[in-house]
């Protein structure tokens, strides 16, 4: 929030170190080392164990979340939601979570490097990167695009600010500028321009939405804006006003939360669509083009519907429920869907959101949200990027060869290459290595940025001096433009170039641009757009590839792994996927019948391969999805030997399984086969089953909340408040937590978010495997029959449950835990010996012990959080309602002389959760939020009524409606 | 007792302190390589990790308090002969007693081991005594391993004060025969002065009943304590009411069974037949088979309160027990400790041998695999099926629980060296009086 940069002010030298690193940047080919170290002399303002937070965004995909990054004696130690954000009111995804890892992450470029080839004794060619000087660095980059004779440019999607930069350059320098990400949205921005002729992407309104149909948009994931859609999803689901159905071939964590899932073959969602279509149009009788309606004419519902595999009924009545809902939305394609006609299906959708007048109300184009990939584009440049041309020049920035098809493959064609090939990137990664010239870029959290969204510039700004002798990409492309155009003006400093992007884009004034970084964004005027339908005919081809004899490889994203990028953090490693509940390996999953018809039985360790590559695996047995389907995780690693974390698990790398196409990305034929398994395959979980034990409650509804609120409580804690022990007189706090399970998305942002408060180890695949994860939170899965004969998935986020009356208080015979004054479990690590019982005794088995001495590996440590102690070997660990957290609150009260106030308290769980499913507080003050939650219809304590824990967590059950 | 008179009592038994045999060396050096294996694995696990055992998030507790709890098992039954018999006057016990007190006092120490090696933090085991300090930091007195502390301590001080007592006559015999300047030291200081005078045997008598008094309620009370480690805490299969008299029960089984099969090879090393006679295994095994049917209708009971409960974690755990993962576990125990022990019914097996040696060992198996039982098992598959886990053995693990043998067995080789393994004193009371011209060493 405080933007401590002054330019006027002569002690801004002394000031905090983010501004002292702007400073002293006096240019890009200024070599000057700084070091990073604790403060010698402190800042004047600067109170040590203070936090000081600096507003700023997230740039690790387009949603354009506002971020507050939390710094402790000039170091990051966690980054946050800006809760004043618009777009995700203080709220983040699990990969937003993990940011610090990125910023620290050990593989980081730490200065300009050079990559020699040599030839070992056998004459293959090895490689060596040797590090440059930045002014040599600059002048190899200044003299390869003066002597280019042609350059291809191959970027991620960038930044606003970086964009501008990168843009004016490649246009003075005729470069060839290409961007493609691979979770890219290119066939929804056609169908947009196809549909409605405007240029943008749909921002979607699910706050107001009644009913949400989607063909496998995983809009409570990564879809577009996961954390807007979440809260505002959540909004509604709280209390049960919102009907989701989701149509995937496999049930995704968005699925799982769906009151009606269809399982669809995979590829035919263009025709459950079309049906779909057909009958609302009928029903809504939509003035729809002439050619379109003949074209929908020309086809017979029960024709289009008998090619998915869902019997019709569901699609009448779902037909029927939408055209009576007030706000319906029907949401595209996910990565399932990325089939031939993902790009029809997104027009299909599109037309019957228009058919159900919903486009204006919940769907809207004025958000100015682009999405610049371009397949074709890229497809034609590579194919015609000549590499035995010795003055051509391949600019990356962007980690694109893990996804790229064998035919595109940039390091296939780079073997006997002339071309040269330089890269901007913070890590090395698999296409960082392919460079002869790296030049190392900031993390987003050292540098500036800003992102247009949602009718909000979101500014970044750097928390804390840069770690390494790395450069934002705008100051070396400016540095090098202006030595080739001997421009005079020196004025290379990120700081001068973000200021003026700022006065160019949108005309700040100096004043107007420091009160937009305090805040971390500024609002932009929003045009309405008001769009007409332009489409005139369209029409899919005839069905192909639906022979239901082949298997098929169904490509899933995962919150953990995304595209990728994320590849060398633990903490994303170390989450399990809380579908498949793998943590670290790879696993395809297959369902029951096509497992047995493989001879293939769950754990299982399998290669899976085809002509392009491979991946080694778990089998994992899921009985939500379609028969004769395999589905793979895209992203858990590119199988990139240099990176720490990403190489643990280098057979992982499902990505290259897919040929990737203009939007669609299916998979040749492939084989699957028996190999000898890894010792470190884990699934965190033995079962998901209850074995009849009733522990976890879901509420199926029958038309509408109310029909909870007249049930009668099941009263069956006959024993409740039996203590053997005396209670604590007159306490001031019993601190509560509850959790809605009915908005419980899976998302695990949580459990990153804990690693990252608490100072959690990761402790790597071969100890997890062992069932010594540390996480102190985790994300388990039940899977449920209910009454209305379907299957659901829970998700509950089990923690400490803080009991009232705690099973391992009693039997610590050291007094290493016990019970404080306000309700919580104390642990004195100190004093705890390590004889385990108290984590027997843990009904939950929520309790960690640290059975190795754990490292913080190289660079990681500078992310510990200094208010948590780092737990030794032989010590029990376990969730303490982020003590430090309330400790921190309490006392800055009590110097203000007065009670911490409801909310001002927030737990990094509950802090981080995009559903706000998580609420903290505490539980003797009535009108606290906590106190309300936990009196819900459908709340209930886990196991209390078995063994008399007295949890202070209370779980709210889930919700469905009957289907 | 026609063949054996005073002299023969007073020769076997001090032939067992002569120097020893080569077989001896032998066997001394196979126990003491086990004892290193043992502390070499112990002094990796301090120096890795606690991780270097097999435990894991939801089974905290494995082989080591297992071990542990065998080891105070064994250490049972050494009391029991000792002190109960002896207050009940049940002849049977003389020619054996010595053995088991000394099993008792050196699986006492062995199983004292374990909570410490099985700690995460070992260098702070001291914690868990009660003593003063300045920042007046006691003791949780309401865990059950405080409970353990004091009763394991408590058993410790008790058995070796009355095995001591019961030794000092022997002590004296061997002195007066030691041939050793050396030997003769050692038997002197240890003797105290034992002269063998009508007011020391009074004094010695009185002394002995009242040790012996002392003894017996730690008989019921150490094992019940144990006990109380588990069927204290909340977890299925653990919070049990009879688990103090079915810990008590298979503790004296399990050192019955040990002391047969530390006896029987020591009779025939040492040709102390006229003395360990056939009657007294028989004894035994009725003892053995008494115990046997105890532990088997607890099991059997187990399972029907499990089912009586209608608690479905209770009804879960015990259907797991025989046919889960650990299946196997629950059959060697169930058939070592209930089916083959039923054998004893023979008459003939129960004078047997080379049966009971056999038999015996097989129960100290099904007895170490009773505890591996109810500790595994229960923490394997408790409340949240989210939460069950696994356990694998490591050979750390299994590196100490063999130098757990190498240690105990080490002092059992060195007292049998040392001291009389048999009750010299003991066997002559009931020996019939000599006539004074048939015997006058006396």
């Amino acid at each position: 929030m405080l933007f401590k940069i002054n330019k006027k002010s002569a002690s801004t030298r002394r000031d905090f170190l983010t501004s002292a690193a702007l400073f002293s940047l006096a240019g890009c080919a200024d070599n000057k080392l700084e070091l990073i170290h604790p403060h010698f002399k402190d800042p004047e303002y600067a109170i040590p164990g203070n936090s000081v937070y600096y507003a700023t965004l997230c740039t690790e995909c387009q949603a354009g979340c506002g971020l507050l990054a939390e710094t402790k004696e000039g170091r990051v130690i966690k980054v946050e939601g800006n809760p004043d954000h618009p777009i995700n009111k203080g709220k983040t995804c699990a990969l937003g979570q993990s940011l610090p890892q990125a910023h620290y992450d050990p593989n980081r470029v730490r200065e300009p490097i050079e990559k020699t080839q040599l030839n070992d004794s056998k004459g293959n060619p090895v490689f060596s990167f040797n590090p440059l000087q930045l002014n040599d660095a600059l002048s190899k980059f200044a003299t390869k695009i003066k002597n280019a004779s042609k350059i291809l440019w191959i970027s991620k999607e960038l930044d606003s600010f970086s964009s501008l930069y990168v843009q004016e350059f490649c246009k003075k320098f005729n470069i060839n500028f290409i961007t493609y990400e691979f979770f890219n949205y290119e066939h929804v921005q056609k169908a947009c321009k196809r549909v409605f002729d405007v240029d943008a992407l749909p921002e979607y309104d699910l706050s107001s939405a009644d009913i949400i149909v989607s063909f496998g948009a995983e809009f409570l994931e990564y879809w577009l804006n996961p954390v807007k859609f979440s809260r505002d999803w959540a909004f509604r689901r709280k209390n049960a006003q919102v009907f989701h159905c989701q149509i995937e071939p496999r049930q995704t964590l968005t699925g799982a939360k769906a009151d009606l899932w269809l399982c669809i073959k995979p590829h035919t969602e263009i025709y459950f669509a079309l049906a779909l279509l057909k009958a609302i149009q009928k029903l809504k009788n939509s003035p729809l083009p002439v050619e379109i309606l003949s074209y929908l004419n020309k086809l017979e519902i029960e024709d289009l519907i008998s090619k998915t595999d869902i019997p019709s009924h569901f699609l009448h009545s779902l037909a029927n429920k939408l055209v009576m809902a007030s706000s319906p939305v029907v949401l595209g394609g996910g990565v399932q869907a990325r089939g031939e006609h993902a790009e029809t299906l997104e027009v299909a959708c599109l037309l019957i959101n228009y058919c159900l007048e919903a486009v204006g109300k919940t769907i809207d184009f004025s958000s100015g949200v682009k999405c610049s990939s371009d397949f074709a584009s890229l497809d034609k440049a590579l194919s015609e990027f000549d590499f035995s041309d010795p003055k051509a020049v391949l600019i990356l920035s962007g980690n694109i060869e893990p996804w790229l098809p064998t035919r595109l493959s940039i390091s296939e064609k780079a073997k006997q290459k002339q071309a040269s090939i330089i890269g901007f990137f913070e890590i090395l990664n698999t296409t960082a290595k392919l460079c002869d010239l790296i030049l190392p870029v900031d993390n987003c959290l050292e540098t500036f940025s800003a992102q247009v969204r949602g009718g909000l510039v979101t500014l970044g700004q750097p928390a804390m001096l840069r770690l390494y002798k790395s450069r934002h990409i705008s100051e070396y492309l400016t540095a090098v433009q202006n030595a080739l155009l001997n421009n005079q003006d020196s004025n290379v400093d990120v700081y001068n170039l973000f200021e003026n992007y700022l006065r160019k884009s949108f005309n700040l004034n100096s004043q107007e641009i420091k009160k937009a970084q305090e805040v971390g964004f500024f609002p932009l005027a929003k045009s309405k757009i008001k769009p007409k339908l332009a489409i005139k005919s369209f029409s899919i081809g005839a069905a192909k590839d639906l022979d239901d004899a082949k298997l098929k490889l169904l490509p899933l994203g995962t919150v953990k792994a995304w595209d990728g990028r994320g590849e060398n953090r633990g903490w994303l490693h170390e989450l399990h996927d809380p579908i498949s509940l793998v943590s670290w390996d790879c696993w395809i999953e297959l369902h029951p019948k096509t497992a047995k018809k493989l001879r293939l039985k769950n754990k299982d360790y399998v290669k899976l391969y085809n002509s392009s590559g491979y991946i080694e695996g778990i089998v994992v047995i899921n009985p939500l999805m379609k028969p004769g389907t395999v589905g793979v995780p895209l992203g858990i690693t590119s199988g990139e030997e240099s990176l720490s974390f990403a190489k643990i698990v280098k057979w992982a790398n499902a990505n290259k399984l897919f040929d990737l196409k203009e939007s669609s990305l299916l998979a040749s034929s492939f084989k699957i086969e028996k190999t000898t398994p890894r010792k470190q395959v884990y699934q965190t979980q033995v079962t998901t089953d209850e074995h009849g034990r009733d522990l976890i409650k879901v509420k199926v509804l029958k038309s509408d909340y109310s029909e909870l609120k007249s049930e009668v409580k099941d009263e069956k804690h006959h024993h409740h408040g039996v203590n053997l022990y005396e209670q604590r007189k007159k306490p001031m706090f019993k601190w509560g937590l509850s959790v809605d399970l009915a908005i419980c998305t899976g998302c695990s942002a949580c459990v990153v978010a804990c690693y990252a408060e608490n100072n959690i180890p990761v402790v790597g695949p071969r100890i997890v495997a062992q069932g010594r994860r540390m996480s102190w939170i985790t994300i388990h899965q039940y899977t449920k029959n209910l009454p209305d004969n379907s299957v659901r998935r829970v998700f509950v986020p089990l923690m400490c449950q803080q009991c009232g009356n705690a099973p391992c208080e009693p039997v610590c015979p050291v007094y290493a835990t016990y019970h404080n004054e306000e309700g919580l479990n104390a642990m004195i690590y100190n004093r705890c010996v390590g004889t385990r019982y108290c984590a027997n005794n843990c009904v939950y088995k929520v309790r960690r012990f640290n059975w190795f001495e754990y490292e913080f590996p190289d660079s990681l440590k500078l992310q510990l959080n200094p208010d948590v102690t780092k737990r030794g070997v032989g010590v029990m660990e376990k969730c303490n309602f982020c003590i430090q957290r309330i400790n921190e609150v309490k006392f800055r009260a009590k110097k203000e002389g007065r009670l911490p106030r409801d909310g001002e308290i927030q737990t990094a769980c509950q802090q981080s959760c995009p559903t706000g499913a998580i609420v903290f507080g505490n539980l003797l003050d009535e009108s606290s939020l906590v106190s309300q939650t936990v009196k819900s219809e459908r709340g209930w304590k886990l196991l209390d009524d078995m063994v008399n824990t007295q949890p202070a967590v209370t779980y709210l059950a889930d919700l469905k409606f009957q289907t | 007792m026609q063949s054996v008179n005073y002299k023969t009592v007073d020769t076997l038994v001090l032939n067992t302190l002569r120097p020893p045999t080569l077989g001896w060396y032998i066997l001394f050096g196979i126990i003491l390589l086990c004892l290193a294996v043992g502390v070499s694995c112990w002094t990796y696990q301090i120096l890795n990790g606690i991780g270097s055992s097999a435990k894991s998030n939801p089974v905290n507790w494995g082989v080591y308090i297992t071990t542990f709890v065998f080891w105070v098992g064994i250490a049972h039954s050494g009391t029991l002969i000792s002190a109960v018999l002896y207050l009940f006057r049940a002849k049977f016990r003389m020619p054996i007693y010595r053995i088991a007190e000394a099993m008792t006092v050196f699986a006492v120490i062995t199983a004292g081991l374990f909570p410490i090696i099985h700690l995460g933090r070992p260098w702070t085991f001291y914690w868990l005594l009660p003593y003063p300090n300045q920042m007046a930091l006691w003791p949780n007195f309401r865990s059950p391993l405080l409970w353990d502390v004091f009763a394991v301590t408590t058993y410790l001080t008790i058995s070796s004060v009355f095995f001591y007592v019961g030794l000092l006559p022997d002590i004296a015999t061997a002195r007066d025969q030691a041939q050793s300047k050396f030997r003769k030291l050692l038997y002197s200081i240890a003797s105290l002065g034992w002269r063998g005078d009508a007011e020391k045997w009074k004094h010695y008598a009185s002394a002995y009943l009242l040790f012996a008094a002392f003894a017996t309620p730690l008989v019921v009370s150490v094992h019940s304590v144990v006990s109380w480690d588990f069927a204290v805490s909340v977890i299925p299969g653990w919070h049990a009411t009879i688990f103090p008299p079915y810990f008590v029960a298979g503790a004296i089984f399990s050192g019955v069974a040990m002391v047969l099969t530390l006896i029987i090879p020591l009779r025939a090393v040492y040709k102390l037949h006229p003395l360990i006679r056939a009657e007294h295994f028989d004894a035994m095994s009725k003892l053995t088979l008494v115990t046997s049917c105890i532990v088997g209708f607890a099991y059997v009971t187990e399972f029907y309160t499990a089912w009586w409960s209608k608690n479905p974690f209770e009804r879960f755990q015990f259907w797991f027990r025989p046919t889960g993962d650990l299946a196997l576990g629950f059959w060697i125990m169930f058939v070592c400790n209930v089916v083959l022990p039923q054998l004893l019914w023979i008459k003939k097996l129960r004078t047997h041998i080379g049966f009971l040696f056999v038999l015996s060992i097989f129960i100290n198996i099904g007895m170490w695999f009773e505890r591996y039982n109810i500790i595994l098992q229960s923490l394997y598959r408790d409340y949240l099926p989210s939460a069950w886990g696994h356990y694998n053995f490591s050979w750390v693990e299994l590196g100490i629980l063999l130098g757990s043998f190498g240690w105990f067995g080490m002092w059992m080789m060195l007292f049998i060296k040392f001291f009389p393994s048999v009750a010299i004193t003991e066997i002559k009371e009931i020996l019939p009086v000599p006539k004074r011209h048939e015997d006058d060493s006396h």
